[in-house]
């Protein structure tokens, strides 16, 4: 108990933050290296998963390159937030981190539902969901604006006087719980945490392409969102990944910029202004279904 | 569920867990004792062995040497005293209820401001404050000096010791302008953490 409320100096949360993220990386790189030796041994490996895994790694150098120029930026924003509108000032302690834990990965199911829900946030986010396969690298895999869109779904905790080195942390700690669900390796987890928590299994029917599993699981850490907001779906029928129409590339160049390509092509193209507008605000079902109806006509 | 009462459900939710952040148990470091019990332990400068001094003065050396207070107004009371009467400045700073009735909002810092010491630094002027900005009644409010300031203590919570050394690393041998102890507050007024900081003439 007393743990739980003993307090950390922002340092001490910074230094969490750049280990854990640091870290992860590397244990996440020896599973997927695990992963690979599965797939050889299951006469699974191919070029194109090697290529798509090489990829994926590729897009995240490419990100990781975007977030150190916007980085300053992002947290500027995040401590000029702080110290102008918090209510309260809520102290740096373990307990204070758990709260903020919980309200990131509300923050995150409704985040991640947007990204879903208009063509522009799909531009960027169609990237993480266009892989053929799911392992511990498509984890990795971001899209050029992944790092804009949480900014407008966390600042409100800083608003409520969580210190922005929490919110930092517990963005990280919600995506690194992320990271590990994106395998096949693991089936399925004893029922309670199946119930609970965000798993392998529910992440895999969130990347799949199967009509009944579409806009589905959207959870961070806690699925309990999902089934609240009636969001969830049960792993029954076998999952097949990607997004539609498939970029059947491995070209990490091509891959980084496809939903945005894409949706440059499809706005110049377009017939009418009010169809631009469709195209950025509706889901990115609606582009689609337009140009099935045209395909026929 | 549908979009709306999900949005709503969610909002619930968020009030609820913050909620239980702002109520969490504050039991670490002494922290639930009333600001006044915890500064009075603090304060009074005793001599230390002299290892302990050099070390300090080396620190201090270290330490950075370009912290402003730009603006900053308190309000509060201010006496010349001795400093080892300071308890009983914060007694009646505690007790002054025009002051406490006048503040718009939970207060979430309290400032010390030592000025003018005597030659053998046994008093000073003292005031303890609040933020003015969050005072209504603009009487008895006092500018906090705008010269450099060096950091004795960076912010953090500690103990009665600890803060007894941050004014052991003041260099003694130069002529001290101010100094100025920031005790951040939890909502439920005890303190949360402390910053202490030096200005020389
Ligand atoms: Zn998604």
């Amino acid at each position: 108990m007393e743990f739980l409320t003993q307090a950390f100096s922002t340092d001490e949360i910074w230094w969490l933050e750049s280990w854990l993220d640091d870290w992860f990386l590397v244990i996440a790189f020896g599973l997927f290296l695990l992963e690979l030796v599965r797939y050889a041994v299951k006469k699974q490996f191919s070029k194109n998963l090697l290529g798509d895994s090489i990829a994926n790694y590729v897009t995240l150098v490419i990100f990781i390159g975007i977030v150190a120029l916007v980085a300053l930026t992002y947290a500027g924003v995040f401590f000029y937030v702080y110290d102008t509108f918090r209510i309260v000032e809520l102290p740096i302690t373990p307990w204070t981190i758990l709260c903020c834990v919980i309200l990131a990965d509300l923050a995150y199911y409704w985040e991640h539902r947007f990204l879903h829900s208009n063509g522009l946030a799909w531009a960027t986010h169609t990237v993480h969901h266009s892989s053929p396969h799911f392992n511990i690298s498509v984890a990795y895999r971001h899209g050029p604006l992944d790092w804009l869109f949480p900014l407008f779904f966390h600042l409100p905790l800083a608003i409520l006087g969580f210190n922005p080195f929490i919110i930092f942390l517990s963005e990280v700690i919600v995506q690194l719980f992320q990271t590990l669900l994106h395998t096949e390796t693991i089936k399925k987890f004893p029922k309670p945490i199946e119930a609970v928590f965000n798993t392998p299994s529910h992440h895999r029917v969130h990347h799949a392409t199967n009509r009944k599993y579409l806009d589905k699981n959207y959870a961070g850490i806690l699925i309990i969102w999902d089934r609240m907001f009636g969001t969830f779906a049960r792993e029954e029928e076998p999952v097949r990944y990607g997004v539609f129409p498939r970029i059947n590339s491995i070209n990490p160049i091509k891959i980084f910029f496809s939903g945005f390509i894409k949706l440059g092509e499809q706005v110049i193209k377009a017939p009418t202004w009010s169809y631009r507008l469709n195209l950025l605000i509706k889901p990115p079902k609606w582009a689609w279904e337009q140009e099935q109806k045209n395909k026929h006509i | 569920m549908s979009l709306l009462p999900s949005l709503l459900t969610s909002v619930a939710i968020t009030c609820l867990v913050w909620l239980v952040a702002v109520f969490q148990p504050n039991i670490a470091i002494a922290s639930d004792m009333p600001i006044v019990e915890r500064v009075n332990k603090t304060i009074l400068i005793k001599e230390l062995p002299v290892e302990h001094k050099r070390q300090a003065v080396a620190q201090q050396k270290k330490s950075s040497d370009n912290f402003k207070f730009e603006n900053v107004q308190i309000a509060g009371i201010s006496q010349n005293i001795s400093l080892n009467k300071v308890p009983t400045l914060w007694n009646d700073f505690n007790d002054n209820k025009t002051l406490q009735n006048s503040l718009k909002r939970n207060p979430s810092k309290v400032f010390v401001y030592y000025r003018d010491f005597s030659s053998s630094y046994e008093s000073a002027m003292v005031s303890i404050g609040y933020d003015a900005k969050n005072v209504k009644s603009k009487a008895n409010v006092i500018n906090l000096p705008t010269s450099r300031f060096s950091s004795l203590l960076n912010k953090g919570r500690y103990n009665d010791i600890e803060l007894k050394q941050a004014w052991q690393k003041i260099d003694y041998r130069k002529r001290i302008l101010a100094v100025v102890e920031v005790h951040y507050l939890n909502t439920d007024n005890t303190v949360n953490s402390t910053e202490i900081f030096v200005s020389y003439n």
